[in-house]
């Protein structure tokens, strides 16, 4: 079955239910149509139900246009000052993974204990390199053992990183929530 | 690296934060109001009636001033600005319409789309303008705004479509059947009370 999809009346009906006055304002024979025409039936029954509706809203408190433009400036500055400090947030991450390889290849390069150490882990294992330096483990190693290197070596410099980003993230998260709600 | 070093790329990274907080927005301060004070009533009935949930159109509303007031478009006038904000309001409601039907446990409506919509009838039984939200949080989102936006604000087909980012010839024949569904709904036929 096709249905109508227009009806010419349309405009007439709605002009009626819009200022809230049907079917008082509409004669007869547009009374008698909207009865029998489907599109002009519907058109009643879902233009009067919104405009029923319409007036339900107009006591409803609303923020005050100055609470809600100044929620909007602090968070736009939030967000610039946001996307501002991200060059210097990657300047810190690199700086504290820097000071976390060269610590790592100073202690293991120079601490007297950390050679002893290895010393005897080498007695356990004796394919390991007999002296703990840098020179010593960059000639000595095979490929596998630079893989597992490089691995350790990442993981040592990533995790201080992830670290830092992480609290950065949460310190982020606890500054939004003490925002102010707006003043209703 | 010296302690002064430090403190003067600290001072610069500050400079540089204090900088881009100078943000711009769409409006000066004077204008929003004007333009908040003719459109905030209508927007938040219209979100209101998306969500059915007044405390999410209260957090729509906020969220919709603040894309607008933020965004890159070249806003033409007062007309078009309205439009964008109802557009812009249009996708969140539809955004939080998609979240609320990934979380199934929180949806109280058979159909997940309206919170509104069973609640009222659980709680108070029959009622002409219960029955009405019932009809409409059974509805689709898209029928709803379509329904509100032409006979609840009397909207033209070219509007509507922009806000609701259709084909403007479209829109007739999406209101009809958004028509045909709630009287059906409604179990109404017949124009005549």
């Amino acid at each position: 079955m096709t249905l109508a999809r227009s009806c010419p009346r349309e405009a007439d009906v709605l002009d009626i239910v819009a200022i809230e006055q049907w079917p008082d304002r509409a004669d007869a024979e547009l009374r008698s149509h909207a009865d029998d025409c489907p599109v002009c039936s519907d058109l009643v029954v879902a233009a009067s139900a919104m405009v029923e509706l319409r007036d339900e809203h107009a006591q409803r408190a609303l923020p005050d246009a100055s609470v809600v433009w100044y929620r909007a400036e602090v968070r736009a500055r939030e967000d610039a000052a946001r996307q501002a400090s991200r060059p210097m947030l990657a300047a810190h991450g690199l700086a504290v993974a820097a000071v976390t390889a060269l610590s790592v290849a100073w202690w293991a390069d120079g601490a007297a204990w950390a050679r002893a150490w290895w010393r005897g882990l080498v007695g356990l294992w004796p394919g390991l390199p007999a002296e703990v330096s840098l020179q010593t483990v960059a000639d000595t190693l095979s490929p596998a053992w630079w893989l597992i290197g490089a691995a350790v070596a990442a993981w040592l410099v990533l995790l201080p990183v992830a670290f830092y980003l992480a609290r950065l993230a949460d310190t982020d998260a606890g500054e939004k929530s003490l925002l102010p709600r707006a003043r209703e | 690296m010296t302690l002064r070093h430090v403190t003067t790329i600290d001072a610069r990274a500050q400079a540089a934060i204090d900088a881009a907080a100078d943000v711009t927005l769409q409006m000066d301060e004077e204008s929003f109001r004007g333009f908040y004070s003719r459109t905030a009533r209508m927007l938040w009935a219209y979100l209101e009636r998306l969500t059915g949930d007044g405390q999410l159109a209260d957090d729509l509303l906020q969220e919709s001033y603040y894309r607008l007031l933020r965004s890159d478009v070249t806003l033409d006038g007062e007309i078009h600005s309205r439009r964008y904000l109802f557009r812009i309001a249009t996708n969140l409601a539809h955004d939080a319409y998609r979240r609320r039907r990934a979380r199934p446990a929180l949806v109280s409506s058979d159909d997940g789309e309206h919170p509104r919509a069973d609640r009222d009838l659980s709680a108070h039984g029959y009622d002409g303008r219960l029955d009405l939200n019932r009809a409409l949080g059974r509805l689709r989102p898209r029928e709803r705004a379509l329904l509100w936006l032409a006979y609840a604000q009397g909207a033209t087909h070219r509007e509507i479509a922009e806000v609701l980012g259709v084909r403007p010839a479209s829109v007739k024949v999406l209101l009809l059947r958004a028509r045909r569904r709630l009287a059906s709904l409604l179990g109404r036929r017949g124009a005549t009370p």
